[in-house]
């Protein structure tokens, strides 16, 4: 049979097919699954750098091009709608993130810092969270700067101690509930890793506040004239006071380096040499869906993030604008959509064009309960973690795989029922049943995220080894579906087989998550240096659904020190 | 090189591309043109490709650079930075993508930085106190005619709101609209509004039947004046009321714009001076979900008193009865709803030589039979039934299922089932906080089929 059978396809047609065979079997490549060179924990993107241009931040753009361009493009790069059927049939694996260890973990950068989940945090420092310093509410605080128009009013001032901080205050409607949410969002953010704003709860005295000479204003027709009591008195008059006279607001200290508008969550930054992961291809940003689906944080786009040029002359990548988490939505409460669909989701018109209006969105017949104004709309039974989305298309969002998803659920996971509650109360709510009830929801919330990742791949982290003796390997790891009660270690084994290279060396059973590894020959395995022992974990569990590929990793010993240089999970 | 041009030469002389010393057969030049293409897009994908590099950071002063590293022993490790790359089989094959990405995202990006950045209002949905508009009208025998929009909605900070619309089409076609609108006149709690207009069409249709066949269409040219003042009250929570006079002049002369039609007859010619003064009174008892109307009724009724006042002759009345009825699709949500319309309008002489032909009320055009042309049917009654299913495809979306009937009648005795109209389509309207913003529609019927842009509600 002829490849190209004569006269049935055309010369040009030829001519193409062999040009785009050649293209795409190039693109085929592999990797070693683990490394005998330190495993990269820190991804060198820290060099000083010559101090790069403030970009706007936009309101809008992002929302019209994510939603409308993007989505055409996506079509149009056949990279990605051959990777998608690829996958559909099987021949394909998703396109993983680029800047994953051999650990398959995030190394810290400017991006990322280990924190909870890898160092885990006491309940002090998950209550502390980035905070250094509150305002100063014993003398004046002086207006530089305002924006009081919006759903957000708010001032820059700066405290006795020569601080500043940007004052924001929540919606008349709903008092507690923005700012508790900031609070909330910026503690959680802080110790799943990501770089946030500093955010405290403060109560701002009315009468302690002075407006600086040349603050503008600026009126409807859109001149500018400068600012007077009478501004203030507005936003301060329809909002409740406390005992104290004062009224309870939100401090975010101004942060440590010179502000350069928002980063994107696509491509890179041209003017940032360390730029050189695609955003959309950094795990942190694309695992960040989970933490985001956990509070509900619709509103993450790029007008919610800062890029900050610090004193040592990189960019430092903020997280910030947590006001759309949990129950808020700016001054107002979330709606039932939100999560559930973007704001203008093409999947559901073009679905309910088609029915005729006989298909029924599952919000539609929901009204936003609100048990208590401080805490809003924000429930845990409607959460569905492989279909939350945010308000609208985000790239890494929308190109997370199930190994991204692992990443955020274990960061998830990592926060104990005490953690959060410890994290809840530092919002200062007046209504203690506020606590209780954001408590137990952001309980639900992350058990219903752990219990659907940790069945999609075998959730078995945190390998460790240890050389007892010359002959003896004490090797441990955690199993998060059973720390996180998914499963329970009554209904669970492992299958562990020992390989070295192709030739597998021991195979058995056992239901523990510590085992020891003995062999007379144990430390000759590693003398040539190049090769490692390999151990293949297949986890049994007699309930629900869960992965039935194994994990493999890899270990090695140098100069009797054993070590992790390789995990590789199967999807 | 040479192209050789010879006629003895097996063959054609289509085979060669040029007739000057060089040869170049038309198979060549087509390998040439492939090598030459994939030679293009590679060079592009490499441009590209380098436009993807970053700056290295050996491009930076290397006393600054400070690279984490792990010491091991005697041996210090330095990790390589991670790096998105794309081959450049993953270049090709994101051609289309990037090519979409300059011919069309980055304009449109551009375009809406600049527009929100110097233009915010725009993104925050106000229009402001006042402003300018284009306008544009397709369409009709001018093919195309433009304007502009003029308005300010707090005239003296008062409150007053003042409007111009002027549309021009050619020196025989041409709108101009004044209003100035003044609320709480006299300590009253109504608005009152006066309106001057101006218009000249060279070609209006007449029909003046029920019929759709053996009918000949006639056209003529009108020039109107009119001036209006009207005030407008609401009576109660359910109930607005409008009074109103207006002076009119109306000239009908010949058209000539016919083509295969003809004008009207000479008869018909005459310049008529009118004055009008009129009631209208609405009761609505609409349910609304946001700013759908989703249940109940509105009935609006309305009644005209026109008399010459000139040498003419003409006394007449006109009167109208419209009844709206939503109700919910069982089972469904109610934004799932069926709108019914019942209009009647009537124009009854009261003496000499009655009513005009030109104020005959008539059917066809984008508000009530969608499925004709404008004015398609004329006579001195005219009736109406309309069955619209609306749903929502997104909150700020409707899609609507139609069927329009209508008939129009020189008596009531004349109304008959088998004479009725009939159109159905289907649209989309677009619905903000104060209701529809703009509908598109397509309308069809064994007379012609329709496109309807409108942001008008028909009911």
């Amino acid at each position: 049979m002829k490849l190209f059978p004569k006269n049935r396809i055309s010369g040009h047609a030829k001519f193409f097919l062999v040009v785009i065979s050649f293209l795409v079997i190039s693109a085929c490549s592999s990797t070693k699954p683990y490394t005998l060179k330190p495993v990269k924990t820190f991804d060198p993107d820290t060099a000083a750098i010559a101090e790069p241009e403030k970009l706007e931040q936009l309101q809008y753009w992002d929302r019209i091009d994510n939603s409308t361009f993007h989505q055409i493009e996506k079509v149009l790069d056949l990279n990605q709608v051959g990777r998608f059927f690829g996958t559909v049939v099987g021949i394909a694996d998703p396109l993983e993130a680029h800047n994953i260890n051999v650990l398959d973990d995030v190394p810290e950068s400017s991006w990322y810092t280990y924190r909870h989940y890898h160092k885990e945090m006491n309940v002090e420092e998950l209550k502390r969270g980035p905070n250094t310093e509150a305002p100063d509410t014993s003398g004046k605080w002086t207006i530089f700067s305002a924006k009081l128009e919006g759903a957000n009013p708010g001032f820059f001032i700066k405290d006795e101690q020569g601080n500043r901080y940007l004052i924001k205050f929540d919606g008349y409607k709903y008092p507690e509930l923005t700012t508790g949410a900031e609070v909330i969002g910026t503690k959680i953010f802080y110790a799943a890793g990501y770089t946030v704003p500093e955010a405290v709860i403060t109560n701002v005295d009315p009468n302690q506040i002075e407006i600086k000479d040349g603050v503008l204003m600026e009126n409807p027709d859109g001149s500018e004239r400068q600012m007077v009591r009478a501004d203030l008195d507005v936003i301060f008059d329809v909002r409740p006071v406390n005992e104290q006279g004062k009224i309870r607001a939100l401090a975010s200290k101004f942060v440590n380096g010179i502000p350069k508008g928002p980063w994107n969550f696509e491509g890179t930054r041209d003017d940032d040499p360390n730029d050189r992961v695609d955003h959309e291809h950094r795990r942190e940003i694309r695992g960040m869906r989970i933490i985001s689906s956990w509070l509900n944080d619709t509103d993450r786009r790029d007008a919610n993030t800062m890029a900050v040029y610090n004193p040592d002359g990189y960019i430092d990548h903020y997280v910030q604008d947590f006001g759309n988490t949990l129950g808020a939505n700016g001054g107002n409460i979330h709606k039932p959509i939100y999560g559930q669909a973007y704001l203008i989701d093409l999947r559901y018109i073009m679905l309910q064009t088609a029915a005729l209006g006989f298909y029924v969105n599952s919000w539609e017949t929901v009204d936003a309960e609100v048990p208590l104004k401080s805490v809003g709309y924000f429930k845990a039974d409607r959460l569905k973690p492989e279909g939350w989305v945010s308000a609208h298309p985000l790239p890494p969002f929308e190109n997370m795989t199930i190994s991204d998803a692992f990443w955020g659920a274990k960061i998830v996971s990592s926060f104990s029922d005490e953690d959060i509650r410890a994290i809840v109360e530092t919002a200062d709510y007046s209504d203690q049943r506020a606590v209780d009830y954001l408590t137990e929801t952001l309980i639900k919330r992350r058990d219903i995220i752990s219990e659907y990742w940790f069945t999609k791949i075998n959730p078995l982290d945190k390998f460790s080894a240890e050389l007892i003796d010359e002959h003896t390997l004490f090797i441990s790891f955690t199993d998060l579906g059973v720390e996180s009660g998914v499963y329970s270690s009554d209904e669970t084994e492992y299958e562990f087989k020992f390989s070295i290279g192709e030739e597998e060396i021991l195979k058995f059973k056992y239901s523990e998550t510590e085992l020891l590894f003995r062999s007379p020959e144990l430390l000759e395995i590693f003398k040539q240096g190049t090769d490692v022992l390999k151990l293949s974990i297949k986890s049994m569990r007699a309930e629900k659904d869960f992965n039935k590929k194994p994990v493999d990793v890899y270990i090695t010993v140098e100069e009797y020190t054993p070590r992790i240089v390789g995990i590789n999970r199967q999807e | 090189m040479k192209c050789v041009f010879s006629q003895t030469s097996p063959r054609t002389n289509s085979d060669y591309l040029c007739h000057m010393n060089v040869r170049i057969k038309k198979t060549n030049v087509s390998i040439m043109l492939r090598f030459f293409f994939a030679l293009m897009v590679m060079l592009f994908v490499l441009k590209m490709n380098t436009g993807f590099t970053q700056t290295t950071l050996s491009d930076v002063n290397s006393d600054s650079v400070a690279i984490r590293s792990v010491s091991s022993s005697d041996s210090v490790y330095v990790f390589e930075p991670y790096e998105s790359k794309r081959s450049f089989t993953q270049s090709v094959l994101a051609f289309p993508a990037t090519l979409f990405n300059w011919v069309a995202t980055r304009p449109a990006g551009s375009g809406i930085t600049y527009a929100e950045m110097n233009f915010p209002q725009l993104f925050a949905g106000e229009r402001g106190d006042k402003g300018i508009y284009p306008l544009v009208e397709f369409g009709g025998e001018t093919q195309i005619a433009y304007g502009f929009f003029l308005f300010h909605r707090d005239v003296w900070n008062a409150g007053h709101g003042a409007k111009l619309e002027v549309i021009f089409g050619s020196r025989d076609y041409n709108e101009v609209d004044f209003s100035y609108k003044v609320p709480k006149p006299f300590s009253l709690t109504g608005t009152a509004r006066t309106k001057i207009s101006y218009g000249n069409n060279p070609s209006i249709a007449y029909f003046g039947s029920n019929q759709l066949k053996n009918v000949q269409l006639k056209r003529y040219a009108r020039e109107r004046f009119e001036i209006i003042q009207e005030y407008r009250q609401k009576v109660s929570g359910t109930v607005k009321a409008k009074i109103k006079t207006a002076i009119r002049s109306v000239s009908i002369d010949g058209s000539e714009y016919t083509n295969e039609t003809i004008s009207v007859p000479t008869e018909w010619y005459e310049r008529v001076g009118l004055f009008n003064a009129g009631t209208e009174w609405t009761f609505d008892y609409y349910e609304k979900s946001g700013s759908r109307v989703v249940d109940g009724n509105r009935i609006i009724t309305g009644v005209d008193w026109h008399h010459s006042i000139d040498d003419t002759d003409y006394h007449y009345v006109n009167y109208k009865v419209e009844l709206n009825h939503f109700l919910n699709v069982p089972l469904l949500p109610e934004t799932r709803r069926i709108g019914l319309r019942a209009l009647l309008e009537r124009a009854e002489p009261i003496s000499g030589e009655g009513v005009p032909f030109f104020e005959h009320p008539y059917l066809g055009g984008s508000d009530d039979l969608r499925g004709y042309r404008a004015r398609r049917l004329q006579d001195r009654g005219a009736l109406l039934l309309t069955a619209e299913y609306r749903y929502p495809i997104w909150d700020f979306a409707d899609v609507t299922l139609f069927v329009d009937q209508g008939q129009v009648f020189k008596d009531f005795e004349d109304i008959a089932y088998n004479r009725f109209r009939t159109d159905a389509g289907f649209g989309f309207h677009l619905v903000t906080g104060g209701g529809l913003a703009f509908r598109s529609e397509f309308a069809f019927s064994k007379s012609t089929s329709r496109f309807i842009i409108s942001i008008s509600p028909t009911f």
